[in-house]
C-alpha cells in the first residue's frame, strides 16, 4: 500500500527517528509512502524541514516526498526522491497560484492539504476555486478533505480530471465508496495522515468499504503509483 | 474484504483483521443515525446502515433520526422508532429531547419503554442541558431510568454541570469533548454517573486509552456516529489502543449493555 499523506515533524528529523516511522507504517502494512514535512510555518522552517527530509530519504526504499512550498523547493526538486510540491493551511490565493506555477515548470503534481488536523487551519473552497479552474496540465492532490466539502467535489471537482482526492480525512460512512463513484476509481488515492491519525482509520474505511478488490488495489497503490510515476518502487 | 500485501511486515493490519473477526456480530454502537442529511450528500437508511454494520461486525446501536436534528424532534422520535420496529433487537431507539419544544415528554411518558436513552444536542435545539427547562425535563428522564446520550463539543462543561446537578442521572459525553477530548476526560473524570462515547471525526492514536487511564475502561464506550463517520474510524481508534482484551470487549459491547440492560 502507499500511503499519499504521511508527515515527517521537526522531531523526527532532528532526532533522527524517520526510520521509525517508517518501520510503524510498514507493520500496517504500508510499503511506501510520499513523506511531507509537518508545520512548516515560514521560510526558514521550510527550507530546514524540506533538506532534513530529503536527506533522510535518500536510502529509504519506497519513501518519496512532497517538499513544502515556500521554502528551498525549487533548488531541490531535481531530486529523483522528489515526486511533488505541497500547499499547507493558510495558504492564500496567491501563494497557491505560485506553488501552481513551479509545479507547472517543474512537471510534478502539487499536493494541496486543506487541513492537516482537526480543528486547525483550513484552506476554503473559495481560495482553491480559481486554482483549480486555471490547473492546464497540473495535476493536483487535495489532501484532508472532509465532509464540509462533499457538495462542492461532486459540484466542481468531479469534472476536474486532473484534480485526485485523498482519503485520510473523510470520515463519513461509506465515504471512500462515495469518493470512487462521484469521482472515479482512478482518482481517489489512499493516506493516512500518520502519525497524526492511526493508519487504522484509513485502512479500515478502505477495507471494509465494499469496493471490488480490483479497486481497493488502484486506490492503495496503483493510482499513485500512475500519478507519481513510481512504477516498480 | 482479502488484500495482497506484498511485505512481511503486516503484522499489526492482520491482527487487526484478526481482532474484528473475533467481535464479529458482538459490538455495539452507542451512538448512531438514520436517516438523510443532504448538506453532505449522506443517506443512511436503517437498511444501508446495517449494511455497513455487518461489514464492520456490529450488531446492533443506539440510534437517533437525523430528522431530529435538523426538522424536529417528534416527527424524529416516529421515524426511529419505525427503523426499530422493522428492525427489531439492532436499532435500538434513543429519545430525541428538546425543552423548547411543546409536550417535549409527551411521547416519551407514553411508550418509555420503547426507548434505550434521550438524546440532547444543544447546537441543534438551541437551549444548553443546564438550562431549568432542560433540567426539568432531564430530571424526570431520570426518574424513568434512562441514561442521557449529549452532545459534548464543549470540552464536556455541560455534561459536567448536568452531572452535578442531577446526580441520579447516567450522562454520557457524546464524542468525549471533540477537539477538546483531554479537557472532557479531565473534567469528567471524577464524576461517577458519567461515561464517554468515542466518536468523532478524530483518530489521533492514545485518545481511547487516555479515557481508559481517566476514567477507568468501564466508563468508555464505543460509538461511531453513522453517517457522519464511518465505522472505521472509531474500531481504529480501539483497535490501536493498548488494552486488555478485558478492557476492549467492555468498550466495545460490554458497557453499553450494562447501561441499557438486556433487549
Amino acid at each position: 500500500m502507499f500511503d499519499v499523506n504521511t508527515f515527517a515533524s521537526f522531531i523526527h528529523l532532528e532526532r533522527g527517528l524517520l526510520p521509525e516511522l517508517v518501520e510503524d507504517l510498514k507493520g500496517y502494512g504500508i510499503d511506501g509512502m510520499l513523506l511531507s514535512p509537518l508545520d512548516p510555518e515560514d521560510y526558514t522552517s521550510s527550507c530546514f524541514l524540506n533538506h532534513a527530509l530529503l536527506r533522510a530519504v535518500e536510502e529509504m526504499h519506497g519513501c518519496y516526498v512532497a517538499l513544502a512550498f515556500g521554502g528551498n523547493a525549487q533548488g531541490l526538486a531535481s531530486s529523483s526522491k522528489v515526486k511533488a510540491l505541497k500547499a499547507y493551511p493558510p495558504a492564500e490565493r496567491r501563494q497557491l497560484e505560485l506553488a501552481a506555477e513551479l509545479c507547472k515548470r517543474l512537471g510534478l503534481p502539487l499536493v494541496i492539504s486543506l487541513r492537516v488536523a482537526w480543528g486547525g487551519a483550513c484552506i476554503d473552497i473559495d481560495t482553491l476555486r480559481p486554482i483549480l479552474s486555471n490547473v492546464g496540465g497540473l495535476k493536483i492532490v487535495l489532501s484532508g478533505v472532509n465532509y464540509t466539502e462533499t457538495r462542492w467535489l461532486v459540484s466542481e471537482v468531479a469534472s476536474l480530471p486532473n484534480v485526485y482526492v485523498e482519503i485520510s480525512m473523510f470520515q463519513q460512512m461509506e465515504g471512500v465508496k462515495f469518493l470512487v463513484k462521484r469521482l472515479g476509481v482512478d482518482r481517489v488515492l489512499f493516506g493516512t495522515a500518520y502519525p497524526l491519525q492511526s493508519p487504522y482509520a484509513s485502512l479500515l474505511k478502505l477495507l471494509h468499504s465494499g469496493l471490488s478488490e480490483t479497486d481497493v488495489e488502484k486506490v492503495a497503490r496503483r493510482n499513485a503509483m500512475e500519478l507519481f510515476g513510481l512504477e516498480g518502487y | 474484504m482479502p488484500l495482497k500485501l506484498d511485505n512481511s511486515k503486516r503484522g499489526r493490519l492482520e491482527q487487526a483483521l484478526e481482532a474484528l473477526k473475533r467481535y464479529k456480530g458482538r459490538i455495539i454502537d452507542a451512538h448512531a443515525h438514520i436517516g438523510s442529511d443532504h448538506r453532505f450528500l449522506m443517506r443512511a437508511e436503517p437498511e444501508r446502515v446495517l449494511s455497513v454494520y455487518d461489514r464492520c461486525g456490529i450488531r446492533a446501536g443506539l440510534f437517533s433520526s437525523t430528522i431530529s436534528l435538523l426538522c424536529g424532534v417528534k416527527e424524529g422520535n416516529q421515524h426511529v422508532l419505525e427503523g426499530a420496529k422493522r428492525h427489531p433487537g439492532r436499532i435500538l431507539p434513543l429519545y430525541s429531547l428538546n425543552p423548547l419544544e411543546e409536550n417535549c415528554l409527551e411521547m416519551l411518558k407514553e411508550l418509555h419503554e420503547l426507548f434505550y436513552g434521550v438524546k440532547f444536542h444543544p447546537d441543534y435545539f438551541g437551549i444548553q442541558p443546564s438550562h431549568p427547562l432542560s433540567l426539568s425535563a432531564l430530571r424526570q428522564a431520570a426518574d424513568l431510568g434512562l441514561p442521557l446520550m449529549l452532545h459534548s463539543y464543549d470540552g464536556g462543561a455541560e455534561a459536567e454541570r448536568v452531572a452535578r446537578e442531577l446526580p441520579g442521572l447516567t450522562v454520557v459525553a457524546y464524542h468525549m469533548g471533540g477537539v477538546r477530548w483531554t479537557e472532557c476526560l479531565r473534567r469528567l473524570a471524577k464524576l461517577e454517573n458519567t461515561l464517554v462515547e468515542i466518536s468523532s471525526s478524530l483518530a489521533n492514536p492514545g485518545m481511547v486509552k487516555a479515557a481508559v487511564d481517566e476514567l477507568g475502561a468501564d466508563r468508555v464506550l464505543f460509538g461511531t456516529d453513522v453517517p457522519y463517520n464511518d465505522p472505521a474510524v472509531s474500531l481504529a481508534k480501539v483497535l490501536e489502543a493498548d488494552l486488555s482484551e478485558r478492557e476492549r470487549e467492555g468498550i466495545l459491547w460490554r458497557n453499553a449493555e450494562r447501561l441499557i440492560g438486556g433487549w
